[in-house]
């Protein structure tokens, strides 16, 4: 397998889209979860290889988590992915500072091609010059790269044939001291002064587009204006932009349903793949164009280079809660899904800044919320203008941002400070985005989302239908055989619980079972309050009319205003989420961190919620 | 002169980093480098972050990171 190897936005994956002629699939490194793409060597170039684009380095002593991995497949640690040639991509606008990463891998020993991207931003002279004096000093192999055209990828990979295959490429090289490093940036100054190339010329226009465009994107007050409005753009697509597609999902599930049930529906297969499972999956996996297309939103704006500079733009509100520009990924990747965003706070090189931006994240208001929010407030809107419950939305997702920050502000307080708090950071050039790239990551992210959600859904699904099934009885409506089933009766245990916050046992079990995943809360009050869609019109309202007929023993309606408040509080703080609370745990290296964040966060919900019950019970 | 009192678009020359050994090895693989140039192209309002020019590329940083930069002016 080849490796490419540089620094962040040095052109790494442009080229890989070269050298794969943009087939590729992104892939998490077996146990270590960092994101990257695998490929092979398109068939123009002779005979195909595997080729992986490995994240972004500075040096060869990594100073982050996922500087760590690149250094890991060098050493050779991942089997899966064994390395035996390796490609150093290194920007010819600026290879003065990528100089030392060179002279380390010289170092360690390793032979290597460079890949001398952006070639195509220096005149002639100044290519074959420094072409020249890069191939006189390492003794390899220098290919100019022609990012637009993809120029030189042939000769590229003729380079890389002759390379010897070997397995690991670094294995002693002692810690640079100041002074080593110091030097070699000098001499990597000295050899650029010898091929005469000042980065000039179309390097020079690339980067005025970019300054123009900065002095409007990160103007002091326009700046702002722009954050805001490409944000509110992304946050309102989500909804608009989805709407079509959510309507074909919920109409193809509605009638996969109808079809199973025509095959009888007294049939206990039928009930259980028609009311168990199906039911389940579709009031979950209609909302995965919302979160495909936030996802995509996100990567379009990564690709871009403009998510740099809101981060630029929010570091100083930030660093009043003890975080930086650098959780700004994170933090709007939790408005996705907890699980990426606790990844990607493998970047932040403090260490409680990372603390504190993996205690808020799950409380961004992740996709998984939405099934659960989409169903609550088109209860309290029932029958009223769309826009309503779309303010509502938007009032709960500015609320969990508030919630976030003055969760993060305590935490600030409490913990101790460290090292390393700063916020430091290399701004790319503004590009045209690959869409390419930005639909492979969107993807997979996408996938990712609905594989750990998959089964979890279905696993549970299982048990909620079997539990609210059985024991048969000869009961005749079905509220009442859902009294005497297994969960009827062991749901009664758990509703003093629950009774506080104005739930009753069977929204008790619907909160209990969103443990594992938030959107199971949906599901399961599908199956309990045993909707039947015989009616055309989907299966959130038939849900709905369900929710509006039920009440307790006494004959009060079940879901009121006050309750289905305490609900959304509930929800807006809750750690609900198994495999947040596993990778909180994963990330930490910690059971403590992640046992105190799922109490903290679930004893704090649980309070608010009963509070908002009563007050709004008193109140209304 | 430390980097802060450098006003906006003003070309200046790095002559030292005090800074703690684990920021100046970051600020080093940025590219800051004894001799080097740098303006300043944007002071975010509010005290908020720099947006520099180092040696012809964009880096941003906290204005008490501007502090522990000494700079002098361009011959």
């Amino acid at each position: 397998m080849i490796a490419l190897i540089g620094r962040p936005n040095s052109g790494k994956t442009t080229l890989f889209n070269w050298l794969t002629g943009s087939r590729f699939r992104a892939v998490n490194y077996p146990g270590a979860t960092v994101e990257c793409l695998l490929g092979r060597t398109h068939i123009r170039y002779g005979e195909s290889h595997a080729v992986i684009d490995t994240p972004g380095i500075y040096s060869l002593f990594p100073k982050s988590p996922d500087e760590e991995v690149t250094l890991k497949t060098l050493k050779g640690e991942y089997k899966n992915y064994a390395v035996e040639k390796l490609v150093v991509v290194i920007d010819a606008t600026h290879w003065v500072r990528q100089w030392p990463i060179l002279e380390q891998l010289k170092e360690a020993g390793a032979k290597a091609v460079v890949a001398l991207t952006m070639a195509d931003l220096l005149t002639d002279e100044q290519r074959k010059n420094t072409v020249a004096v890069l191939e006189q000093e390492l003794g390899w192999k220098v290919i100019p790269i022609n990012g637009k055209l993809g120029g030189g990828v042939q000769k590229l990979v003729e380079a890389i044939r002759q390379l010897p295959a070997t397995s690991t490429f670094v294995s002693t090289l002692k810690i640079w001291t100041e002074e080593r490093h110091q030097k070699s940036l000098q001499t990597g100054m000295q050899l650029e002064q010898r091929a005469n190339q000042k980065p000039q010329s179309r390097a020079q226009l690339a980067k005025q587009r970019t300054d123009r465009l900065d002095q409007w994107l990160l103007h002091p007050v326009l700046g702002l204006i722009f954050f805001i409005a490409i944000m509110t753009t992304l946050f309102s697509s989500i909804f608009w932009l989805a709407d079509p597609f959510m309507g074909y999902v919920d109409e193809g599930f509605s009638f996969l349903i109808e079809f199973v049930k025509s095959f009888g529906e007294d049939q206990l297969w039928v009930d259980l793949l028609a009311n168990g499972v199906l039911a389940a999956f579709g009031s979950v996996l209609v909302f995965v164009p919302q979160i495909l297309i936030l996802f995509l939103g996100i990567s379009f704006l990564e690709d871009s280079g403009y998510l740099a500079r809101a981060a630029t733009i929010v570091d100083r509100p930030f660093s009043k809660l003890g975080l930086s520009g650098r959780s700004f990924v994170p933090l709007l990747s939790g408005y996705a899904c907890a699980v990426p965003a606790m990844m990607a706070t493998r970047n932040i090189s403090s260490t409680k800044e990372r603390w504190i931006a993996m205690f808020v994240i799950p409380l961004m208001s992740c996709s998984a919320r939405l099934p659960v929010y989409a169903l609550l407030l088109s209860f309290l809107f029932f029958g009223e203008e769309a826009w309503k419950p779309g303010l509502a939305l938007a009032v709960i997702y500015i609320l969990s941002l508030v919630v976030g920050g003055l969760a993060a502000w305590v935490v600030h307080k409490i913990i101790p400070r460290s090292p390393g708090e700063s916020f430091l950071m290399e701004l790319p050039f503004y590009r045209r985005p690959s869409l390419r790239v930005v639909l492979a990551t969107a993807l997979m992210r996408t996938k990712a989302y609905v594989k750990r959600a998959g089964p979890i859904i279905f696993v549970l699904s299982l048990v909620v239908w079997v539990g609210s099934t059985f024991p048969r009885t000869d009961a005749v409506s079905a509220s009442e055989a859902l009294e005497h089933s297994f969960m009827g009766q062991a749901g009664h245990y758990i509703e003093p619980v629950f009774e506080p916050m104005g739930s009753d046992w069977r929204v008790g079990v619907g909160l209990i079972s969103a443990f594992a995943a938030r959107e199971v809360f949906v599901s399961t009050l599908a199956i309990v309050f045993n909707i039947e869609s015989d009616s055309d019109e989907g299966l959130t309202t038939s849900l709905l009319e369900q929710m509006k007929s039920a009440t307790w023993p006494d004959g009060t309606p079940l879901f009121n205003v006050a309750s289905v408040a305490a609900m959304i509080v509930f929800f807006l703080i809750a750690l609900q989420c198994l495999s947040t609370f596993a990778m909180a745990q994963r990330e930490m290296q910690s059971w403590k961190f992640a046992i105190n964040q799922l109490v903290a966060l679930n004893l704090v919900a649980y309070i608010l919620a009963v509070i908002t019950y009563q007050a709004l019970s008193v109140l209304l | 002169m430390r980097l802060v009192e450098v006003p906006v678009n003003h070309p200046v020359r790095l002559v030292e980093i005090e800074a703690p050994l684990e920021m100046a090895h970051r600020l080093r693989d940025l590219g800051f480098l004894k001799g080097i140039e740098i303006s300043i192209k944007i002071k975010s309002p509010f005290s908020g972050p720099y947006v520099l020019d180092v040696a012809g590329a964009s880096v941003v940083m906290r204005k008490n990171e501007a502090e522990l930069i000494v700079v002098e002016e361009v011959p």
